[in-house]
């Protein structure tokens, strides 16, 4: 695990999420496959906050890397808290790191995660207008 | 086709649930409509019913014997839409011999009935896999929780 990413301290951005009875598994644990959903949730949300688009009419962000470290199983039912910040912005990509903790604090999991911002109609990638990419490198 | 007349207390009436769960809507949960899928839909009223059976003390399910659904029935009456959050009302609307039907309401934050549901729920041995009569202690404490409303509306905070 990326003990870069679980330094809680390092994220402005949290997003909340309530557990579901069917996110669990036989083995009585949130299924591996839901930290995909709750991770692609905070993303999303850490994108209304910071007030960009990423899904327009002429472009869009499109997931081309993620990987998740577990470090911990999440047990049902519980909330959970999700940190997320850059890691790096490319030409036309941005790398994320984010947390994942249970209700009582502990880590859980971390992420990395890698978003292309691209023209819909063609998938070629879009770099990032100047103006946009000072405003994500000052966050 | 008209919609069939609901039961009295009216299921969208947010008083008449006693119980009560906040759920986050998630992006995932939405399709191409960009409102939340009926699928999600049935999936969070799964997780307040499992967490009413809690309150209740059906939930965790025990190993011998417990509920187990046989019936479910939706109504979608308004779109639920991402973000934002829902609160669902939980209650028990009918108890028989061996099962028991629960009725739920989902609600968006500003108290508008999105939709509802009932299911039915058998009282099953689940190494025979066969439906038995409630034990009567549970029986009677089911049909307490038939009586049981909820307080005078005001809109969740959610």
């Amino acid at each position: 695990m990326n003990t870069e990413l679980t330094d809680k301290s390092t994220y402005k951005h949290w997003h909340e999420d309530v557990l579901r009875f069917g996110d669990m598994d036989l083995v009585w644990h949130v299924d591996q496959a839901v930290y995909v959903t709750l991770f692609q949730g905070a993303r999303i949300e850490f994108w209304r906050w910071v007030d960009y688009p990423i899904i327009g009419p002429e472009m869009g962000l499109v997931m081309v890397h993620f990987q998740v470290d577990i470090a911990r199983a999440i047990e049902y039912p519980g909330r959970t808290r999700i940190g997320t910040r850059f890691l790096r912005l490319g030409n036309s990509s941005v790398r994320y790191g984010q947390l994942l903790l249970n209700e009582a604090g502990e880590v859980c999991a971390t992420s990395e995660s890698v978003n292309v911002q691209v023209e819909n109609k063609t998938n070629k990638p879009v770099p990032w207008a100047p103006e946009v990419r000072a405003r994500l490198l000052a966050l | 086709m008209a919609r069939e007349e609901f039961e009295s207390p009216d299921p969208r009436d947010p008083a008449s649930y006693p119980y009560w769960e906040e759920h986050v809507v998630r992006f995932a949960d939405q399709d191409i409509f960009r409102h939340a899928n009926h699928v999600a839909i049935m999936g969070l009223f799964e997780s307040a019913r499992v967490e009413f059976w809690g309150k209740l003390g059906l939930y965790p399910f025990p190993e011998d014997e417990g509920v187990m659904q046989v019936r479910t029935v939706v109504d979608y009456i308004g779109q639920v839409f991402h973000p934002g959050t829902v609160k669902i009302g939980s209650r028990v609307m009918r108890v028989g011999e061996k099962s028991v039907i629960a009725r739920q309401g989902l609600f968006d934050k500003k108290g508008g009935c999105c939709a509802l549901m009932s299911t039915v729920s058998a009282y099953v041995d689940y190494q025979a896999a066969r439906s038995k009569p409630f034990p009567p202690p549970l029986k009677r404490f089911l049909e307490d929780e038939m009586a049981k409303r909820g307080l005078p509306w005001s809109a969740p905070a959610v």
